[in-house]
């Protein structure tokens, strides 16, 4: 038993820890990845200049942007190295540059083909017609040497339009963990204690005119152990994928068409641990009524894996009345068909008995009408919030019931807001107020207030 | 001729080897490049830095919180969970020609709540201050002598959950003396409790000052106070089914011979960074009225710490700290702690 253990939790810590290296591995090269705009801004500075005077290299650009070198570098010519060999700086009678494979050949180093494609004669073009070309080249090393580099650096950098069209991908990892294991410790319990909390918000966006496809995936793990309680107790398990088409009209851009698939889904199974040995009453889906008893600090499984299980499908029109950055606001009306499997039992207590009581989930189809309410919006990039409210009412159910009418109203408000402490750490706050009646009749209520790391991959 | 071929031909191939080795040697490294490395040696001692001096303060936070609360969903127990951890590690050192003050203060601090059980668990909890003078010599700079004195202490009181209503001995009379109330907290120590107040004199050792190691040895005299407020410490005997035994624990003085051995250090370009401790202190006197004799006495402490850092401020840090005081608890402490922890850093 100790061994296994033991064995379990060196898995668990060698698997957290590759994981942990492994999202920084992705999330580092992330952080200084230019997007597809920022390309045309090459770090001249940051590697070896095209003008430095370096040998050989005095022609090779450094980046592939090389065409970006402002007309100022025409007043820094090549300086031709003594004994290097190297005629590659060699000047031309009208004091410009000459390059190109001969200059390349005779340093004995590749050609690039910037430099090739560069008109002989011309040591580099004059300011590209690029945005942020002449900014580019600022921060380069010969802009600084140079005497002109000066008025240069003042050079106003234009900014890259903002691209609206195309793909937009975007994953968000956010991770939480503590462990400690303690033995003989005095005051303190013997066993491990162990935190986890996990959080992946990803969305993969196609825009095309009016078109739009969007993806989203959330996903909401956490995990929890301590000495006293022996198996390790999910405290938030969710996963949500949806995926919609969306079309807005070009005269209204404020009103859409959308089609919509949803699947929310716990990923992990569903467990009840007593405090103490409890007695149960099963509540059969068939009517039956049979009794069980969980034993304490032991697992009783309620629902397995991926259990509820629902799966939406939505057809409707929106409408965004604001479009304001601090207060971004849609309606969406839809017809709404919705699939739920379920197995296992859930918690359903009648206080009046000795017994727990569990009732049976059962699979259901519904058809209805659905009313989404979403408002969401950042201050100052600092603070960002969501409001969401979503009600829908079935007119079809597949199962028979003693509800009936707003009874079997599917309701789910949701609140978050988050507070950007720094680039890579925020305070978040989820509120969830979930209604189900088929699957349980209370509200589900779910507060979740974590400090996370936060790694933009995409 | 056969013959004579066949006795030179082992020493054909010696020789052939030989010149290759010598003219390989030649060819790769010639005596300008030799005389480079030479200079750039001595460049290297005579630019070696003086450590610095004045007053150095450092402090590094880790910090790590979560909350969770759920009502009636599906296969999530009801309840409030709250995790919250906290390590700090600080540090200030005053160096001035051969004298150097030098103090540290770490807390490690980690409590959790759960649902079904209404007290906040502490899983970790430790306050440790050491602060040291130490004088080296001027012809034998990594050779001193040192004076100091340190506490080591709990912050929070100690309380004993256990699941169901259960019967403690508190006298090791073998009878139950009073109950635990299941779910219920029975306070075990009082806040800052057990306080350990420790004062050491010695001689100090550094034979290594390296980014990647920095080792000190100390072996000195001292003494121990120990006050632990009347507090209790679960001692159970597995025989007794029904019956937890508590002992109860004492005050006491010891004084004794200390080694220590200390060294800490980056390694791959600061991206990981750890320090270890090992105390050894052979008590010779004490006030105790105790059983254990000689080397039963021993008191061990050691710590260890690792920190991989996975951005500047995010850090997974562990800590691992094995202790025997046999005059609180005769078994080996252990604690092991991993913590994934938004991390701040200010000074060296």
């Amino acid at each position: 038993m100790t061994r296994n253990t033991t064995a379990k939790k060196t898995v668990l810590l060698g698997a957290i820890l590759s994981s942990l290296l492994a999202v920084n591995a992705w999330a580092q090269p992330a952080e200084g990845q230019p997007t597809g705009n920022e390309s045309t801004q090459p770090a001249a500075g940051s590697g070896p200049s095209g003008s430095t005077g370096s040998g050989g290299t005095t022609l090779a650009p450094a980046r592939p942007a090389s065409d970006a070198t402002p007309s100022s570098n025409t007043a820094q010519p090549a300086r031709p190295e003594p004994g290097s060999g190297s005629t590659t700086g060699r000047q031309t009678t009208s004091g410009q540059t000459t390059s190109g494979q001969n200059a390349a050949a005779s340093s004995g180093k590749t050609a690039r083909p910037e430099a090739d494609s560069r008109p002989a004669g011309t040591a580099r073009p004059a300011a590209s017609t690029k945005p942020g070309a002449a900014a580019a080249t600022t921060k380069g090393k010969s802009a600084q040497k140079g005497g002109a580099s000066a008025t240069v650096k003042k050079a106003v950098k234009p900014k890259p339009k903002k691209r609206t069209q195309g793909w937009f991908p975007r994953l968000k990892v956010g991770l939480n963990m503590s462990l400690v294991h303690n033995k003989n410790v005095p005051g303190i319990d013997d066993g491990l204690t162990f935190t986890m909390g996990l959080l992946v918000g990803g969305n993969l966006k196609y825009i095309h005119g009016g078109h739009g496809w969007i993806t989203n995936l959330t996903l909401v793990e956490g995990l929890s152990k301590t000495p006293n309680v022996d198996p390790i107790l999910k405290t938030a398990d969710e996963l949500d994928l949806s995926t919609a088409y969306r079309y807005e009209f070009k005269r209204l851009k404020s009103l859409n068409v959308f089609a919509m698939l949803e699947l929310v889904t716990p990923v992990a199974p569903g467990d009840l641990v007593p405090k103490d040995d409890q007695a149960l009453l099963l509540h059969d889906t068939d009517g039956n009524d049979r009794t069980d008893s969980a034993r304490h600090d032991m697992r009783y499984r309620l629902t397995p894996a991926f259990s509820p299980l629902t799966f939406k499908q939505l057809v409707g029109t929106g409408i965004k009345p604001t479009s304001d950055p601090f207060a971004m606001m849609n309606v969406k009306l839809s017809l709404v068909t919705q699939e739920v499997w379920a197995s296992g039992y859930t918690i359903n207590d009648d206080k009046d008995t000795p017994e727990l009581d569990l009732t049976q989930l059962e699979n259901y189809q519904q058809a209805g009408v659905q009313l989404n309410a979403e408002i969401k919006g950042t201050f100052k990039k600092r603070l960002n919030y969501a409001f969401a409210a979503e009600f829908m009412f079935p007119f079809y159910t597949s199962i028979d019931t003693d509800l009936s009418g707003f009874d079997l109203l599917n309701a789910n408000i949701s609140f978050k807001v988050g507070v950007k402490v720094a680039s890579w750490a925020s305070v978040d706050y989820v509120f969830s107020a979930k209604r189900i009646p088929l699957l349980v009749r209370q509200w589900q209520v779910l507060n979740n207030l974590v400090l996370t790391l936060t790694a933009n991959i995409l | 001729m056969r013959r004579t071929w066949k006795v030179m031909v082992p020493y054909l191939l010696v020789a052939l080897f030989w010149f290759a080795g010598q003219a390989k040697a030649e060819t790769f490294i010639p005596k300008t490049t030799k005389q480079t490395d030479k200079t750039k040696k001595t460049d290297k001692k005579k630019k070696k830095k003086p450590p610095k001096q004045g007053w150095i303060p450092s402090v590094k936070v880790a910090f790590n919180f979560a909350m969770a609360q759920s009502q009636g969903v599906i296969g999530v127990p009801d309840g409030t969970t709250v995790a919250l951890g906290l390590q700090l590690n600080s540090g200030l050192i005053f160096r001035h020609a051969n004298h150097e003050w030098k103090s540290q203060l770490a807390i490690i601090e980690t409590q959790t709540k759960v649902p079904g059980i209404d007290p906040f668990i502490k899983s970790a909890d430790k306050l440790d201050f050491e602060s040291n003078y130490i004088y080296s010599l001027t012809k034998v700079k990594w050779l001193g002598f040192y004076g100091g004195l340190s506490l080591t202490t709990p912050l929070f009181s100690s309380k004993l959950i256990k699941d169901k209503d259960t019967a403690l001995d508190l006298n090791g009379d073998g009878t139950a003396d009073a109950t635990a109330m299941g779910q219920k907290p029975y306070r075990l120590t009082k806040a800052v409790s057990p306080f350990m107040f420790k004062q050491f004199a010695g001689m100090t050792m550094n034979p290594l000052r390296k980014k990647w190691m920095n080792l000190a040895f100390k072996v000195g005299t001292g003494a121990i106070e120990v006050w632990t407020r009347n507090g209790f410490v679960v001692d159970d005997n597995t025989d007794t089914k029904d019956l937890l035994e508590l002992k109860r624990l004492f005050d006491y003085v010891e004084g004794g011979v200390e080694f220590q051995l200390a060294g800490n250090g980056n390694l791959a370009d600061k991206l990981l960074s750890y320090g270890f401790k090992a105390n050894v202190m052979i008590p010779y006197a004490t006030n105790a009225d105790t059983d254990l004799k000689g080397g039963q006495l021993t008191n061990v402490e050691f710590t260890f710490n690792l920190g991989i850092n996975l951005a500047k401020w995010a850090a997974l840090n562990y800590s691992l700290s094995v202790m025997r005081y046999p005059l609180i608890v005769e078994k080996w402490q252990v604690t092991n702690n991993l913590m994934l922890s938004i991390t701040a850093a200010v000074g060296e």
